[in-house]
């Protein structure tokens, strides 16, 4: 078997043997199921940033579009799971597909600005439209709702194994991108889109095309979150969604299949175990970050790819 | 004579502005098929302006371009590249994060897995990178880098290979292997070569094409670029 299939369904086996070796407290575990939809999320992100090097500022705008669109089919319309998730996945795409014809038409820092702008309007649309969403303080979707082929999945146990479930797919599709053609591609664009494009590849197509598969994985995370932890809000939508994808990827290694679990592992416990020494918490999260940027400026797992391990993808 | 037939590209009228300034100017040019051509001129001239009107990488302010007989003026970049004209630049471009093979397989598009192995070893061998097969590409010397930005160019398997300023920075003996593969490729490939080195010029150019100040100011054989005295005027100055 192939190393990096190895490595993956090692990570993925350590995961579910914390949980069926009952190591996880009932903490951790809800900490876990949590941090595995929010990587998945970064998963998606990582396949535009990491992958194909457009940094964008506005993902919050499909994380919430997942989340809205499910929650809402769920608390307005009665929708069954399965079809709130597929709808979600529905509307992430086209809602990334329109924002990648439109963002594209700039480059660098603009498409940054376009990008978080629109996750702005979003926000403010989310907010504006009220009577509907609920604005700022958003809805809880019921237990009752959240039964999925009898499996309930507010229960904390169902709810983690989900968790994984919806985390190992998106790794296996990120995967399967990295070591295609297609990945290759976008590495290439990532690395010279001039010389890419010399080499006949139509750059803006594979562009849109890794906006619109990152955007879809990002909603259907966003669609996940909200059914596992029963509660859809704005802020969600807010710019700080767009900005941690970003931290997770860069601290776990933007461009590597893990590097967004790792980051979001590192980040989540380590302002959770900085908040219990100190109201200033954020002191030792920053001077950490320094730290980390310092000494891995690829990330963690792709400063261990640089120096160690040339293969992991 | 250059019969219709034989003609590979050419231009009517091509013309690109900057701000006012004619960077090419009017120029109507004719490269044969299984030619080598080299494009020369001082530096400002507009040769590499004028490769780039030609693949496209910049749009022209006036005049078209053909290729194979058919208008490619108004066609994008990577169209006119899987017709067949592959570009290497001036300026080392190449994957530098990823293998030598990694980079000569991304010029292959559209070929299967092991089609792709096979067509990377023997471009590799052509070009003598066979041993650094897998090495990253950003830990080559130099002169490596460029033979591999050709290595790419020749796996495209283009019909017009536009090579920019190609042996620069290349030692004695690798320009030596680059005159001979060049003289091998064009066999089968159109060659166009913008080229300082004069040595590299007059030894394997079909035909030479001045430029000076965006104009094509003469063109022909060896021997009547070396002696027209507009040539030697452009060069050398009054």
């Amino acid at each position: 078997m192939r190393k990096d299939l190895i490595l993956h369904l090692s990570a993925l086996s350590v995961l579910l043997l914390l949980e069926l070796l009952g190591i996880f407290s009932e903490y951790h575990q809800g900490n876990f199921a949590r941090i595995l939809v929010l990587a998945a999320y970064g998963v998606g992100y990582n396949i535009l940033f990491g992958y194909t090097g457009l940094l964008s500022l506005g993902h919050a705008l499909f994380f919430s579009a997942g989340l809205y669109a499910s929650g809402l089919s769920i608390y307005h319309l009665d929708y069954e799971i399965g079809q709130s998730i597929i709808l979600a996945i529905g509307i992430s795409a086209f809602i990334s597909s329109l924002i990648g014809f439109l963002a594209l038409r700039t480059i660098g820092v603009s498409f940054m600005i376009v990008t978080l702008m629109f996750s702005q309007i979003a926000y403010l649309c989310i907010l504006y439209f009220g009577s509907i969403t609920r604005g700022d303080e958003g809805f809880v979707i019921q237990q009752s709702s959240r039964i999925f082929f009898s499996l309930d999945l507010s229960n904390p146990t169902i709810r983690y194994y989900s968790a994984l479930l919806i985390f190992s797919l998106c790794i296996f599709i990120n995967l399967w991108i990295a070591k295609s053609s297609f990945g290759r591609v976008l590495v290439a664009i990532r690395e010279n889109s001039d010389r890419a494009l010399m080499l006949g590849y139509n750059v803006q197509s594979y562009k849109l095309l890794s906006i619109i598969i990152s955007g879809t994985i990002s909603g259907f995370a966003g669609a996940c979150y909200g059914i596992l932890f029963g509660y859809v809000g704005a802020s969600f939508a807010t710019v700080s969604y767009s900005i941690f994808p970003l931290l997770w990827v860069l601290i776990g290694g933007a461009g590597t299949v893990l590097g967004p679990l790792v980051g979001a592992i590192f980040m989540f416990y380590l302002i959770d175990y900085a908040s219990d020494i100190t109201d200033a918490y954020m002191i030792i999260v920053g001077v950490s970050l320094l730290i980390v940027t310092l000494f891995a400026r690829r990330g963690l797992l792709g400063e261990l790819r640089y120096r160690f391990f040339k293969w992991i993808p | 004579m250059d019969s219709l037939n034989n003609i590979l590209l050419y231009t009517e009228n091509l013309t690109k502005n900057f701000q006012g300034i004619k960077a090419v100017n009017d120029i109507n040019f004719k490269i044969n098929h299984n030619e080598i051509r080299a494009l020369i001129g001082p530096n400002g001239a507009g040769k590499t302006t004028f490769v780039s009107l030609l693949c496209g990488r910049i749009k022209a302010s006036k005049g078209k371009v053909f290729f194979n007989g058919v208008n490619i003026s108004h066609l994008p970049v990577y169209t006119r590249i899987s017709m067949g004209i592959g570009y290497t630049f001036q300026i080392t471009s190449i994957f530098f994060n990823l293998t030598v093979s990694e980079n000569v397989a991304l010029a292959l598009k559209n070929k299967r897995q092991e089609e792709k192995k096979s067509i990377v070893s023997e471009v590799l061998n052509k070009v003598g990178l066979i041993d650094r097969i897998n090495q990253r590409s950003g830990d080559l010397s130099y002169g490596h880098q460029r033979l591999l930005e050709l290595a790419m160019g020749i796996a495209q398997r283009p019909k017009l290979l536009i090579l920019d300023e190609p042996t620069q920075g290349l030692s004695d003996l690798e320009i030596e292997n680059f005159k001979k593969l060049i003289k091998k490729i064009s066999a089968t490939v159109t060659v166009l070569l913008i080229e300082h080195n004069m040595d590299v010029v007059m030894s394997i150019a079909d035909k030479i094409t001045v430029l000076h100040f965006g104009e094509i100011i003469a063109e022909g054989d060896k021997k009547s670029i070396q002696r027209n005295p507009v040539v030697q005027k452009a060069y050398l100055g009054d």
